[in-house]
């Protein structure tokens, strides 16, 4: 009887047991990104809070400098010691380790400070928080560092009113589809300007004789001399551009407009698609074919 | 004789039969009448909704220059007396002593509460404040008032809703009511017309059109329908409506006879009464307008990032992990498996409410260098661990189609492609940037980024809109050859998580 309730007791354990985790590192940073323009030889603070919600940890903070990393927004950090040093001064805040128990927070004052021989351009930054690990722990072993960092986009402008340049580099779908395949656009905007902008704007479907139809561009960054895939949005969430309905037929005339940051004039490109349902098309021949050869063999 | 007797006696009894049928006639008039007026009992269920319950904010200003939006108020013996009751996107107007509408026909609206007694317009003032008249901001709103009828109302009858106003003659001007008690203040109808207020039940065609009598500042507002046809039957329900641009609710009473947070309960009484004038039914159902409660909250724009080390024999990617990792560590410890695999699992937890999402990516500082010396280059020099004069633990290749840290390859061979690679596995969400058994592969496999080597950090996660814990597993693999030198081997690789601009 003993060995029955222990065996049941363990199997009760086995089922309710949850995965075990050995210990964790659990790093927030907030804000996660700032845009500033800024005049050379002025100051702007900002305030960036790391909390931290895993076990107790010591982080380090930096700043590195960075570039787009593809098309999507994703960064990709500048870690060579002459990039990093070409910026320290435009920077302060306190370098010193900090401590962080088990939820614990920290708020770190930047200071960003261009010289005021600065270049009138964008500077792209990540303000980084780094949980310091024991070296050399005496065994083969690959350590595990964890870093979360905010981006920081920096215009320096005297006038506060950056030339800002936008192209279209790709507004694509396909010339000819399926009806049943749906319309999905490729949008690919360039910043050939001065400072950083977000594309306000939407594509516009009109099928020809038929309704309109509004996809509402998602307002992301693209970063000076860079271009970037641009979604759509659609409430809180950024959604693939496809045009929605689940039967299209006839000549579509896409029309991309937007803004650079909501003002100055509208930039342009119209696409056309023709939707044809070909697949009806070929399954009537199918049948068609099969009727005939089905004729045919009983007379 | 006899015949004078006879007719004397016919006549007292003709008079008594008159006077007895006066009586009676008298009796049953007033029975009826009395019966009437014993009718003037309590409507029921009688209520008052207001659409609109905020009491308005009238404040004296103290300062307001022209082309400043800095106003400040009072803080002594006025309705408001700070700007608890003010929220920012209120619309005020400035008034003068006498409350003759809003100076230069100007609305502003609040920016920004500074403190208890100042605060910001979001656009500057054009004309200076007068400091002996009164800053408002007018709250006003629909009145529901439902009733059900005892006594039924007869034709030529009325009903009459009775809204208390100050005791002033400023009842209709626009300007919250105001003043020391409940008696003396009210409600201000503003430009409520007849076709504001609207009844319903009891045929409502066969009640007139609202006639609206504004109060004296003695007589307070009277709201009246006259039964113009058909008698309203006993317990029907009605509801009055007033509408139209609403009723204005009173500031609260003058301090310190308000207490902010607690309601100002008015009565507004509601009559019937028949052709007569006589009072059938009433009721006084209360409004009690009270402070609003500004509920607010801050949500930062926030990147979390969480490792967490899975135990051995934990199933992800396809095998059990054969050593149990840290968040910090990988420790492969000694090892007693050549020319095998070996396996060891980590999970990234993010989450962010950034609205373009995040990336995390991975690099390693070298490859894993015998007591920490440099594996200079990213491939070795010779065979398998030889870099020029160090030894290395390499970074796999994992096929001959090979693999590398942004090209990904099955890896199944521990003999022929030894070293250290990882593969991934979306545990929640989709956020794996590629996965183990994709393409129906074993185990596809990369390279960590070698830092030292010249590479760049890779992507092994991202998500282009906000996230709420969407994890990963990382799965670690390596394959040390029988030949390895003895020795402690070490790297660092590094997570970095970043939110996407």
């Amino acid at each position: 009887m003993f060995i029955v309730v222990c065996l049941e007791i363990g199997i009760c354990c086995l089922k309710f047991a949850k995965p075990t985790f050995a210990q964790e590192v659990s790093l927030s940073i907030s804000p996660p990104i700032t845009e500033i323009t800024i005049q050379p030889g002025k100051s702007f603070s900002q305030t960036f809070t790391v909390k931290n919600d895993g076990e107790p940890v010591v982080i380090v903070p930096a700043v590195l400098p960075f570039v787009p990393l593809d098309k999507e927004g994703h960064v990709e950090l500048v870690e060579d010691q002459n990039s990093v040093t070409a910026f320290a001064g435009w920077f302060t805040f306190d370098p010193a380790p900090v401590s962080l128990g088990t939820t614990g927070s920290h708020d770190y004052y930047l200071k960003v400070s261009p010289p005021a021989g600065a270049e009138e351009k964008d500077y792209y930054f990540t303000f980084i928080a780094e949980v310091q690990n024991d070296n050399n722990l005496g065994f083969t072993n690959s350590q595990s560092q964890v870093r979360v960092g905010a981006n920081i986009l920096v215009n320096v402008s005297k006038d506060g009113n950056p030339q800002k340049k936008a192209s279209i580099i790709k507004f694509a779908a396909p010339q000819l589809i399926d009806s049943f395949t749906g319309l999905t656009y490729e949008v690919l905007i360039g910043n050939s300007g001065y400072s950083f902008f977000k594309p306000i704007g939407k594509i516009t479907v009109d099928q020809i004789f038929g309704s309109t139809s509004v996809l509402n561009l998602a307002p992301l960054n693209i970063l000076v001399g860079g271009e970037r895939e641009i979604s759509c949005i659609q409430g809180e969430n950024l959604i693939p551009c496809k045009l929605p309905g689940k039967f299209l037929i006839g000549i579509y005339r896409s029309n991309l407009s937007f803004t650079i940051d909501g003002n100055g004039e509208s930039v342009e490109k119209q696409i056309y698609t023709i939707a044809f349902p070909f697949t009806i098309l070929f399954g009537l021949i199918i049948v068609f074919i099969f009727y005939r050869a089905v004729r045919k063999s009983k007379s | 004789m006899y015949q004078n007797f006879s007719y004397i006696m016919l006549k007292r009894r003709l008079t008594l039969v008159g006077v007895a049928v006066f009586f009676v006639v008298a009796f049953i008039t007033l029975t009826v009448r009395l019966t009437n007026i014993a009718k003037g009992s309590s409507l029921t269920a009688a209520s008052l909704t207001m659409s609109n319950s905020r009491l308005s904010y009238k404040a004296q200003p103290t300062s307001g220059a022209i082309n400043t939006s800095l106003i400040t108020i009072s803080g002594t013996t006025q309705p408001d007396i700070n700007t608890g009751h003010l929220f920012p996107g209120d619309v005020v107007c400035f008034t003068d002593a006498g409350q003759n509408g809003c100076i230069g026909n100007t609305t502003y609206t609040v920016d920004s509460i500074v403190d208890g007694t100042h605060f910001n317009l979001n656009t500057p003032l054009t004309t200076a404040v007068d400091t002996s008249g009164w800053v408002i901001a007018t709250q006003s709103g629909t009145w529901t008032i439902a009733f059900t009828n005892v006594a039924a109302v007869p034709i030529g009858g009325s009903l009459t809703v009775s809204i208390p106003m100050a005791d002033n003659a400023k009842g209709a001007n626009g300007i919250p009511d105001s003043s020391t008690t409940i008696a003396s203040s009210g409600f201000d109808l503003g430009t409520i017309g007849p076709a504001n207020v609207v009844i319903s039940g009891c045929t409502p065609a066969n009640w007139g059109v609202a006639t609206i009598a504004t109060g004296s500042g003695v007589v307070d507002h009277l709201i009246t329908f006259t039964r113009s046809s058909g008698s309203c039957a006993a317990s029907t329900a009605m509801v009055v409506t007033i509408g139209g641009p609403g009723v204005i609710n009173p500031a609260p009473l003058v301090a310190p006879n308000h207490t902010q947070g607690v309601a100002d309960v008015y009565g507004v009484t509601v009559t019937t009464k028949d052709g007569g004038g006589y009072t059938l039914d009433s009721a006084v159902p209360r409004a009690a307008p009270i402070e609003a409660v500004l509920v607010s909250a801050t949500v930062d724009e926030a990147l979390s990032f969480q490792v967490q080390g899975m135990t051995s024999g934990s199933p992800y990617c396809g095998n059990n992990a054969s050593v149990s990792a840290s968040a910090t560590s990988i420790p492969w410890g000694h090892f007693t498996v050549t020319n095998g695999f070996v396996y060891a699992d980590q999970q990234l937890t993010v989450s962010t409410n950034a609205t373009s999402g995040y990336v995390v990516t991975l690099s390693e500082s070298d490859q894993m260098g015998r007591n920490g010396n440099v594996c200079t280059g990213s491939t070795p020099s010779v065979g398998n661990y030889t870099f020029g004069t160090a030894t290395c633990i390499r970074d796999t290749t994992c096929s001959p189609g090979g693999c590398t840290e942004s090209v990904m390859s099955d890896w199944t061979d521990p003999v022929g492609y030894v070293g250290l690679g990882y593969s991934l596995a979306s545990q929640s969400g989709t956020d794996a940037i590629f996965w183990y058994n994709q393409g129906a592969r074993i185990f596809n496999a990369k390279a960590l980024a070698d830092i030292q080597g010249g590479k760049t950090a890779q992507a092994i996660m991202s998500n282009t809109g906000p996230v709420n814990g969407n994890s990963i597993y990382v799965c670690y693999k390596i394959a040390v050859p029988g030949t390895q030198p003895s020795g402690y081997y070490y790297n660092i690789a590094k997570y970095t998580a970043t939110a996407t601009f």
